[in-house]
């Protein structure tokens, strides 16, 4: 048998259930998708109107599961994945309903946080050819969830913002049964998401015109492909774009009044997502449209065979997660050159420590995106900066970190300058290997922060290695480094007891 | 130029009298004399089957219309009372025919070939009189039930198609009957022929004659007075109804499907008779108690001249011996591609293979699920199943490979017309072994033939699918002309499986790569490659359409057809029953030719070719161009793409349009003709393709190896328009 893995990868949305299978082959670098299945749930309703799943619900889920299990199990998956949609998590008994389906299915879901749910299905779109034209330009990403609309602005290749708007198909269509009745309600609706979507244009796009708007929603492409046999162009003009909405526009009436057969339809969520679609193309000013049509099972795969080193990626996402960083320090107005040197300084002595802190790459990314948020709740106070840095972080979102690693970034900001980190404080975050990944980041950024103290970027040519239980740190500088070294040794007792080795300052008198 | 309203009623035939038209061909079979004899007998007891079936479901349906006040007219115009008035008067001398036929042409054949069938008891020789007697007493006697009817007794349940014998009693002067005097006057009695013993029974023969035989019925009435001991048996005839028997099965509230059917079949035998045949000469107040009690209107009695219900001809077919008087027993031939022994897939993997039954055999069909069953590499085997023979090896295949760990997933379509019984047991059994049965699909029928085989080989996921044009059913492949392709195509791979997952209930794909699946998308697909020959021969260039199928009677396609016609398309029609269409008529359809094939094998391909530009685009399936294909079953159409195969399945479009011999032409006055042959040389499709197929050499047909490259030396215009 060739290197060819085989995955399965279940997405229960909030009203739809997954299963596709792929074949990853590293031979040509590429996921097959060898069989999909799609189910409807009613789980945005149930979580809608009852703030917790049904008991039908649930066991409509738990057979589909079963079915799907059984399925994965036909084709022999090597491993498999299986991940609810964040909005699972608003149910009151969502620890009930994982673990009914852990019991009667043996599955062990896991719920993603909003940013993670978004992040597979970016990874997905990521790895389209195309990619990388879009975003190095200027580049709009939506998303429509079933429970929120994600927008992300790319520009030059980096992330700018990623934005989450709770507004989602679903609630647009329980709007449009309440509001349906009344003469003006489907202009109300429209009036509603226009506001939502203004708010963003009028806070990140106020004179920026994104070439590309990117649809991540399949709804769309799967009606243009049906109903008029779109054949696969990578983009579409604006124009060409509004063109399709309008006529779409027209036969999904046709459809409502019962006279054609749109699209198989049967819980009325395609009509919502065309107005929120609507809406939101006749808002956004772009140039052209581009339709991947990728999923959340996608993301899923890659992330595995990226992760098992089957697959390689084109694209640079820990670059996605730094530029969102930047982004939102320079949104809370950072200073930046410091948070440069930061950036820097903790880098070089995270490399140089490699082999007192076993950390690996991963880290390394949270620690610098600790570096370069972890002063921004200076901007909202500054005597109370930790806290607000954490809560900034905490509500921001960060494409490719997953809860868990941002959750780390805004502890580790929060902490910067508290002197008691016993495990007891913190174990409601963190576990007891995660805690000693984060005393590690929080020893190295205060020393960072120690050696910049003055925010003047004092230290040049510095360069550092370990010898003898000694970080040396040598470095040249033209200034006085007295407030720097004086306030250095509290930092370095705390790194030399995390880490066992002790930081240094050497001068070198230029 | 006037604009011609393509709907007018006119340009239409009604769907009833259309198929009562293809059971008249099926009779000029049975009237043919350059055909054996027993071949002859067959076509008359087809004739008959089709007939009750025909009543059973089509009438039935039209009596529900007229019971429930429906007044809209068909596609020709007519309302459905008028249908029904239509249908007994052309059926009435419809059975007239038919009895001429067996009396005067097949009978005295019969006789000169040495086989006697005594009409009547009164007829039989004293030997054989003594015989049918004993045979009686034994066999007969103790499954008779006679019911009398009188004030304490109501008028019994007749059971639907079953034939029974009507009396008229009265009491014996002498008799020791304790309510002697009150019931002087006549009385009614029925006994039914029992259906387990044979119709057709063998007795002694009289010199001059090699076998003889005697009905069942005309036994009983022979010895109908020893049934009512205390009466005088005034006088005894045969008669048979025909009840109601659509099934009108509300799904939407049948949870469980399978039930539902199970009390369905019960319920069959209460509905309304639609139909009362009784023996010719019968007695009159005989004939009106039966019409009263049966409530059955004057137009629906059907007095008829010989033995009521012809299909025991079918038996006397089969008699053993006689070989001079049947067709010689045809043998279907290998594939070329597939010898008894290789291993399918291999086969497969070499390239598409097309199947041509009967003429070929269909035992790579069943091998093809025989082997994906003990296949250690096959993970899963998904199937649909319609029509199944009882004993199917296809049946037993995949309960093996259920067994053996292999995901199996059936759909059994339970709604296939009076197999229900039959196919309940099967299901059961399957599902026993572990396979997912799927019992069809709410509101639709699934009429599709697909089987998918996934296979994990060295390269990965691999998927074998064979689609058809008919049913799995390895008994009736032996006498239904159908196609099948098998391929190992990616793209048709991917939409075999995403059949099954939205037969299984999960939601349909965004996109279909190849195939082309009703009810959603397939009445249009029709109507696309219509237009696209319109839009040709509009501009000029050559347009053509050449079909093949069962029945044609969606309006939709006949008025596309019509507009395609005066358009300039040339089109040509194989429909061998129902064909709603009409030809000839100036303006509208003088382009369009019909003709159907009524031969030894039952015509069931359905092949649809559009010449579109050169660019030949030819499809196969499981629809016809009813309505009820297009919009109410599921149905799957494929495209034939590989080079060798199209040249296959054009070259069968050929040669039936040659079809002389055993094709009739469908005329502007709506009569159905044989061609001129003067100047023709004599063609009987089907004979051909039995030759062609015994011809074949299994060495050298290996398409694979003779493919053709063909290089592209310049990019003409019409490939760049197209990137």
């Amino acid at each position: 048998m060739k290197n060819i893995k085989t995955f399965g990868a279940i997405y229960i949305g909030t009203y739809e259930v997954q299963l596709k299978i792929f074949e990853i082959r590293s031979d040509s670098n590429g996921l097959r998708e060898i069989d999909c299945l799609r189910t409807r749930t009613e789980l945005a309703r149930d979580i809608f109107y009852h703030k917790k799943v049904s008991f039908e619900t649930l066991q409509n889920l738990i057979l589909a599961l079963n079915d799907m299990k059984n399925t994965m199990k036909t084709y022999k998956v090597d491993d498999y994945g299986i991940h609810a949609g964040y909005a699972l998590k608003s149910a009151e008994n969502v620890y009930f309903v994982l673990d009914q389906i852990r019991l009667h299915c043996g599955l062990h879901v896991t719920i993603l946080s909003n940013s993670e749910q978004r992040f597979l299905s970016y990874q997905a779109t990521a790895q389209a050819p195309a990619f990388e034209d879009l975003v190095s330009d200027s580049a709009i990403m939506a998303d429509i969830g079933g429970s929120s609309l994600q927008l992300t602005l790319f520009e030059k290749g980096k992330i700018v913002t990623t934005q989450h708007i709770m507004l989602g198909a679903f609630r647009v269509r329980e709007n449009l049964k309440r509001l349906g009745q009344k003469a003006d309600g489907r202009e109300q609706l429209y009036d509603m998401i226009r506001k939502e979507i203004g708010t963003f244009t009028n806070m990140f796009l106020r004179e920026k015109k994104p070439k590309y708007l990117i649809m991540l929603n399949d709804q769309l492409l799967t009606v243009l492909r049906q109903m008029y046999s779109y054949k696969e162009k990578h983009f579409l003009t604006k124009d060409e774009m509004l063109h399709y909405l309008k006529k779409i526009g027209k036969d999904v009436s046709y459809t409502i009044s019962g006279q054609g057969q749109l699209i198989d339809d049967p819980d009325e969520m395609f009509l919502p997502f065309f107005l929120l679609s609507d809406t939101l193309l006749h808002q956004m000013d772009f140039d052209k449209i581009y339709l991947p049509g990728a999923s959340v099972p996608e993301g899923m795969a890659l992330e595995y065979a990226y992760a098992h080193r089957y697959l390689k990626t084109s694209h640079d996402f820990e670059q996605d997660v730094l530029s969102a960083a930047w982004c939102i320090a320079q949104r809370y107005s950072s200073y930046h050159p410091h948070l440069k040197a930061m950036d820097k300084m903790s880098t070089m002595i995270f490399d140089a420590t490699k082999k007192q802190h076993g950390l690996k790459k991963r880290e390394k990314l949270i620690l610098r995106t600790a570096a370069i948020l972890h002063d921004c709740g200076k901007y909202i106070s500054l005597s109370e900066s930790p806290q607000c840095s954490y809560t900034i972080i905490m509500s921001s979102e960060i494409l490719g970190l997953t809860h868990k690693e941002r959750e780390m970034v805004a502890m580790i900001a929060a902490y910067n300058h508290r002197d008691e980190i016993t495990f007891d404080l913190v174990n409601d975050h963190f576990t007891e290997a995660e805690y000693l990944v984060f005393l590690k980041l929080l020893a190295i950024l205060r020393v960072a922060n120690a050696m910049d103290r003055s925010h003047r970027q004092k230290f040049k040519n510095m360069s550092m290695n370990v010898s003898k239980n000694q970080l040396i740190i040598s470095i040249e500088s033209e200034d006085s480094i007295t407030l720097e070294k004086g306030l250095f040794e509290e930092k370095a007792d705390f790194f030399q007891s995390v880490m066992a080795v002790r930081p240094v300052i050497r001068e070198r008198r230029v | 130029m006037m604009k011609v309203d393509y709907n007018n009623y006119k340009y239409y035939e009604n769907r009833e009298l259309s198929w009562l038209k293809f059971n008249q061909r099926i009779l000029f079979e049975a009237r043919d004399k350059n055909i054996p004899i027993l071949e002859r007998l067959k076509f008359l007891s087809i004739t008959a089957s089709n007939l009750d079936e025909f009543f059973m479901v089509r009438v039935a349906s039209l009596k529900d219309m007229v019971n429930a006040g429906y007044k809209k007219p068909d596609l020709a115009g007519m309302n459905p009372e008028e249908q029904i008035a239509a249908i007994h008067d052309v059926t009435k001398k419809f059975v007239a025919t038919q009895y001429s036929t067996y009396n005067r042409s097949l009978i005295p054949l019969l006789n000169q070939a040495g086989i006697q069938i005594v009409s009547c008891h009164e007829e039989l020789s004293e030997r054989q009189a003594t015989y049918v007697d004993r045979y009686f007493e034994e066999t007969i006697y103790p499954v008779l039930t006679p019911l009398a009817v009188d004030a304490a007794r109501p008028f019994p349940l007749i059971r639907n198609k079953s034939l029974n014998i009507a009396a008229l009693i009265t009491q014996k002067e002498k008799s020791t009957h304790l309510f002697k005097g009150k019931n002087k006057g006549l009385e009614f009695a029925t006994v039914q022929v029992p259906s387990v013993l044979p119709r057709l029974v063998s007795i002694p023969t009289e010199s001059g004659y090699k076998e003889s035989f005697i009905l069942l019925e005309q036994i009983i009435e022979k010895n109908i007075d020893r049934l009512f001991l205390n009466y005088n048996v005034q006088c005894a005839f045969p008669y048979r109804i025909m009840r109601n028997a659509d099934l009108p099965i509300d799904e939407d509230d049948a949870s469980d499907l399978l039930k539902e059917i199970q009390k369905q079949l019960k319920r069959r035998q209460w509905g309304e008779v639609i139909r009362l045949e009784v023996e010719e000469h019968v007695d009159p107040s005989l004939l009106s108690t039966l019409r009263h009690n049966l409530n059955v209107p004057k137009e629906a009695i059907y007095e008829i001249s010989g033995p009521i219900d012809l299909t025991f001809l079918m038996k006397l077919y089969g008699i053993p011996g006689f070989e001079e008087l049947r067709y010689p027993p045809y043998t279907p031939q290998l594939n070329p591609r597939i010898a008894p022994g290789d291993n399918i897939f291999d086969c497969i993997s070499k390239g598409d293979i097309f199947l041509h039954h009967p003429y070929e055999t269909f035992d790579p069909v069943v091998e093809f699920i025989a082997q994906a069953a003990k296949d250690p590499g096959v993970l899963a085997i998904k199937q649909t199943l319609y029509r199944v023979s009882g004993h199917s090896p296809i049946i037993a295949a995949l309960a093996r490979a259920a067994e053996g760990g292999k995901q199996v997933t059936v759909l059994v379509e339970l709604k296939a017309r009076f197999d229900e019984e039959n196919n309940i047991v099967w299901a059961k059994k399957l599902e026993q072994a572990g396979c997912h049965v799927i019992y069809g699909l709410v509101g639709l029928k699934t009429h599709s033939k697909i089987a998918l085989v996934v296979r994990r080989e060295e390269d990965g996921i691999k998927r074998y699918v064979h689609l058809g044009t008919g049913n799995y059913n390895d008994s009736t492949a032996k006498t239904y002309t159908d196609c099948g392709i098998f391929t190992c195509s990616e793209l048709i791979g991917e939409d075999a499986t995403a059949v099954f997952n939205m037969l299984s209930g999960y939601s349909e794909p965004a996109v279909w790569n190849k195939l082309i699946v009703a009810p959603i998308w397939l009445r249009k697909k029709f109507n696309q490659l219509i237009e696209r020959e319109i839009k040709h021969a509009m501009e000029g260039k050559e347009a053509r359409i050449v079909c093949k199928m069962n029945s044609l009677c969606d309006q939709k396609i006949i008025a596309k057809l019509y507009e395609a016609s005066a358009a300039g398309v040339e089109i040509y029609l194989v429909v061998r029953g129902i064909c709603c269409l009409k030809t000839g008529i100036p303006g509208v359809s003088d382009n369009i030719h019909v003709s159907s094939i009524v031969g030894n094998f039952l015509e069931h391909s359905r092949i649809f070719y559009f010449y579109n530009d050169g660019l030949e685009d030819i499809y196969m399936g499981s629809a016809d161009w009813m309505p009820r294909n297009l919009d109410r079953r599921v149905e799957i159409i494929f495209p034939v793409e590989d080079d060798a195969i199209k040249s296959r399945v054009k070259h069968i479009l050929d040669v039936e349009l040659q079809d002389n011999l055993k094709a009739y032409h469908l005329m502007p006055d709506g009569e159905y003709h044989r061609p001129d042959r003067r100047g023709h040389r004599a063609v009987s499709s089907q004979k051909q393709f039995c030759e062609e197929a015994m011809k074949k050499d299994t060495s050298n047909t290996t398409h694979w190896q003779e493919r053709k490259f063909i290089p592209i030396w310049a990019v003409s215009e019409e490939s760049e328009e197209e990137t």
